[in-house]
């Protein structure tokens, strides 16, 4: 049989009429990147922030501090974040910090401090935010406060000539495996502990990992208290980081999920 | 241009890539490390031994021979001794069984029935046969050849006794960074110190038998930190070689130093 352009008709139409087919999906994932606002439709600008400019900054044993941070630009490599600056005393200190709790919506404590589900609210996972904790000598710190957020990479010659790359945070985590150098996931609580030298300048870094979903702004309470951190820390250790909601919206009389979590049984 | 000068330019092509030098700084490092023989009667009662490229050597320090350190950060027990590369003679093998995890390392038996005269376990109530266990891992990994067991076999072996009678395996540092001057130190982990039950594969019968573990695998962090996973009755190297410039094999190191 002989092929005639007749035959080809039905292909060429389809390919002529692919493009079509693309611009007909309309996908906007612009939506979907951490600094957009939908509601503006522009991208919000990295936040960064000198606490140490505030009237009351945190410090050591000085109570817990709630403040809030916008998202970060991860497409261009840049962080929001907070930095704050506190003077060792010379003995062993613990950094708390608590980033939203919009997580695990769907789950409440008993009377007992147990973990029950709640009827009353699902989960989202996705709407939650995420910070990253690093401190260390503020030496040694490689960002500018209120400017740009840094961490503490450094680098060094060795004995053999070659350069060397080392982290010098020294709030250091254990993963799920023991290893340092971990962090927690989205919304749950870091926190870390380490010797200090008296008077010597400490910087503590807040790093904007995501924020949640409804308003583009991450709350976060944060601590730093003298001595070991606690055995167990979980939502319910800092409290609010949490956005109230409406009167009526929330069950049991609660306006945010945070209390609505710890002390609906209480 | 016609045929044959095409051919002449692809060939000519061909060439220059096998002359081409890429610079690259790391390269492969070849060595063998030596078990005494008057320490060691049986490779088999020797653990996993690693093999690391360091900047320098430091006996002092912790007062057993150790490679130079950088500064401690954190809550570290020691600074990390960064190394540039290393490797190691036999891996953490998962041999079927469950209680044989973080015990069993490859290139050291050369069948099952001598795997099971040094790690006994059991099976049924009772001492697991080398019958039993060819069933167990038939099962587990779906082997059906004794040359399919990726910890037996007598070309695994990773040790030979050399005519002054100690024992010799020969050892790869993938490509390592080797600046000259830098020293090449070892340790025999005797205690399996640094396996980890809670790291490697999850159970690959675990659509079956329902049992969530995960089959044990070593620590990723050994060469930098080893004394974490340095405990008495391990072989440390007191003999260090260096690094010589322009030389990437014939070294050889010595686990001479039995920590107590």
């Amino acid at each position: 049989m002989r092929l005639k352009l007749t035959h080809l008709l039905p292909l060429v139409v389809a390919v002529a009429l692919s493009p079509l087919a693309i611009f007909g999906c309309n996908l906007d994932t612009q939506a979907l990147l951490q600094n957009y606002d939908v509601e503006t439709g522009s991208y919000v600008e990295v936040d960064v922030r000198d606490l140490d400019l505030n009237e009351t900054p945190p410090s050591i044993d000085g109570g817990t501090y709630v403040g809030t941070l916008g998202p970060s630009d991860i497409g261009a490599g840049l962080y929001s974040g907070a930095t704050f600056t506190i003077p060792g005393n010379g003995e062993r200190i613990c950094i708390l910090i608590d980033p939203q709790s919009v997580w695990r919506d769907d789950i409440q404590l008993d009377s007992t401090g147990a973990e029950i589900s709640n009827p009353y609210m699902a989960d989202f996972p996705h709407d939650d935010g995420d910070i990253d904790l690093l401190a260390g000598l503020a030496s040694y710190y490689t960002g500018t406060p209120g400017e740009t957020i840094g961490d503490f990479l450094g680098n060094f010659p060795d004995s053999n000539g070659v350069e060397r790359a080392i982290d010098l945070n020294q709030c250091l985590q254990e993963d799920y495996h023991g290893q340092v150098g971990g962090t927690a996931g989205r919304s749950t609580p870091e926190a870390c502990s380490f010797e200090t030298l008296d008077g010597v300048a400490y910087r503590v870094v807040l790093q904007v990992f995501s924020v949640p979903m409804d308003d583009n702004e991450l709350k976060y309470a944060l601590e730093v208290r003298t001595g070991d951190c606690p055995v167990t820390i979980d939502e319910c250790t800092l409290r609010g980081d949490f956005d109230e909601h409406e009167a009526g919206t929330l069950p049991m009389g609660f306006v945010d999920v945070e209390s609505l979590y710890c002390d609906a049984y209480e | 241009m016609s045929g044959r000068w095409l051919v002449h330019v692809v060939l000519a092509c061909s060439l220059l890539v096998g002359c081409y030098d890429e610079e690259i700084p790391e390269q492969n490092l070849d060595g063998e490390v030596v078990l005494p023989g008057d320490a060691v009667d049986d490779p088999r009662d020797a653990g996993v031994i690693f093999i690391g490229i360091y900047e320098g050597f430091n006996p002092e320090q912790l007062g057993y021979p150790y490679p130079t350190t950088g500064p401690r950060v954190g809550d570290n027990p020691i600074g990390d001794a960064l190394p540039y590369g290393g490797s190691s003679i036999g891996a953490y093998s998962y041999a079927c069984y469950r209680a044989l995890r973080c015990k069993v390392i490859s290139g050291r038996y050369e069948s099952l029935e001598a795997l099971l005269e040094v790690n006994p376990v059991e099976d049924d109530g009772g001492p697991a046969s080398a019958e039993h266990m060819y069933d167990q891992c038939s099962w587990y990994y779906g082997w059906n050849s004794l040359a399919e067991f990726s910890f037996i076999g007598t070309d695994q072996l990773d040790f030979v006794r050399d005519s002054a009678g100690d024992w010799v395996a020969d050892f790869r540092a993938w490509h390592t960074r080797i600046p000259t001057g830098a020293v090449i130190w070892g340790f025999s982990d005797n205690d399996y110190t640094t396996c980890s039950p809670d790291q490697g594969p999850v159970n690959r019968r675990r659509s079956e038998d329902d049992q969530y573990f995960r089959e044990g695998s070593n620590f990723n962090d050994i060469l930098n930190f080893p004394d974490k996973y340095i405990t008495e009755g391990d072989f440390v190297t007191e003999s260090i070689d260096e690094i010589q410039a322009d030389q990437v094999s014939g070294y050889s190191i010595r686990l001479d130093y039995r920590l107590d």
